[in-house]
């Protein structure tokens, strides 16, 4: 019976069941304490991102925005979306924000803290 | 209401409704009006090419709003106006999503201007092409296993229920509500293709659930599990006002009394712009359990 009724949901909802975006893992991760500063984030997504319409900030506590070098994708079929970041960040909290879009074109977004200790 | 803006859900409305009923106006006339015994039948092409046209249009329309909700979307709205144009640019020409926004609009401008000739052949490969467009963009690129099947499938599965919403769009509008004399012919004409997509929507459909539906016990607890009871729901009542029309409807217009269809064509309108709104909606749904960012 269960088995029919979900064949009944598929049979009417073939394109419905697009998958969005989502951040599987990033270097560093979320909430994650580092010793020492970045000098890349990476993000490991569910499914390959638009790199063309892919956007990533990365800024201080106080909101000021640290300079990131155009955004590449790691070689390798699961390689990650890379955002160098240009020049040494210091000592503090951090906040990177992401917004992209997978083939399907669905708007995904998100953000999440780290801190680097020295 | 969905994982998606209010305006995406109206965009894709429109989309959909449009595709519907250009495909729709194409399979009403080689899958009904050429096998319906009727004496005018140019008549009831012209309408049918002129509801197509329509359609086009509305398809266009909605493929501008889709456009405009993807760009607020994913904008980055501290950008320069340089960095603003930039990025449109970018959203159109070099994403999947942005080639496969072009091949619609194109494919809907090439269906305007052959509707607008009574270019049918024309029309119809025009057709196969738009029913290929939410497959190219949808889930069906992300499945690794079965990739060509699967597009193939949900290709087949947009042109079949397009054949079946999109033939009841056009025989409302052109042969019911405007009292047509040869309405009868052509809702015999009409029984086999809807039978045909019915049982195409079954097998797509059956291939679907093994390729997309994975944990089905989460479902009804979620957005997307209520919004697509809500579409189960129209669907049967789609289908309801189908078996009162083979049941009730038909025989009475046999015996010269159009009324009841008339009725039924009216509600199946609304019906069916309403399971078209739910997959609007549906479609920009999260998944149940799917995580939207970190």
């Amino acid at each position: 019976m269960t088995l029919l009724i979900q064949y009944l949901l598929a049979a009417l909802t073939l394109h419905t069941s697009a998958a969005h975006l989502h951040l599987l893992r990033s270097e560093p991760s979320a909430n994650d304490t580092v010793a020492t500063a970045p000098a890349a984030i990476k993000f490991w997504f569910s499914e390959r991102p638009e790199v063309a319409v892919t956007t990533v900030k990365l800024a201080t506590a106080s909101g000021t925005a640290v300079q990131l070098a155009p955004l590449a994708v790691d070689t390798g079929a699961h390689g990650p979306l890379v955002a160098a970041v240009r020049g040494q960040i210091a000592k503090g909290a951090y906040t990177v924000t992401w917004r992209s879009t997978a083939m399907d074109g669905h708007p995904s977004s998100g953000s999440f803290n780290f801190v680097v200790s020295h | 209401m969905s994982g998606g803006t209010l305006v995406g859900d109206i965009g894709r409305w429109l989309t959909f409704v449009g595709l519907t009923t250009v495909i729709g106006a194409v399979a009403f006339y080689y899958g009904t009006l050429s096998r319906a015994e009727i004496a005018d039948k140019d008549a009831l092409a012209r309408g049918a090419a002129r509801l197509g046209k329509w359609a086009a249009a509305l398809l266009i329309v909605g493929a501008a709003v889709r456009a405009c909700d993807q760009y607020a979307n994913l904008v980055d709205p501290t950008g320069t106006m340089d960095e603003k144009r930039a990025f449109a640019g970018a959203m159109v020409m070099h994403t999947e999503w942005g080639r496969i926004w072009i091949a619609q609009v194109v494919l809907a401008l090439a269906s305007w201007w052959s509707l607008a000739r009574r270019a049918w052949p024309v029309t119809l490969v025009l057709a196969a092409g738009l029913a290929l467009t939410p497959a190219l963009a949808g889930h069906a690129m992300g499945d690794q296993s079965h990739r060509i099947v699967t597009i193939a499938a949900d290709a087949l599965h947009v042109a079949a229920a397009s054949t079946w919403l999109g033939t009841l769009f056009v025989f409302a509008l052109v042969v019911i509500l405007p009292r047509h004399k040869g309405a009868l012919a052509c809702v015999r004409a009409f029984s086999p293709v809807a039978l045909i997509s019915a049982t195409t929507l079954a097998i797509t459909g059956l291939w679907a659930s093994y390729v997309h539906v994975g944990a089905w016990s989460a479902v009804l607890g979620s957005t997307y599990g209520r919004t697509l009871c809500v579409k189960l729901a129209l669907v049967a009542g789609v289908a309801a006002v189908g078996a009162y029309n083979w049941r009730w409807a038909t025989p009475k217009l046999a015996a010269g009394d159009q009324h009841a269809l008339r009725n039924s064509a009216r509600a199946e309108l609304i019906l069916g712009a309403l399971v078209l709104l739910a997959t609007a909606i549906l479609v920009a749904t999260p998944l149940p359990g799917e995580m939207t960012g970190m």
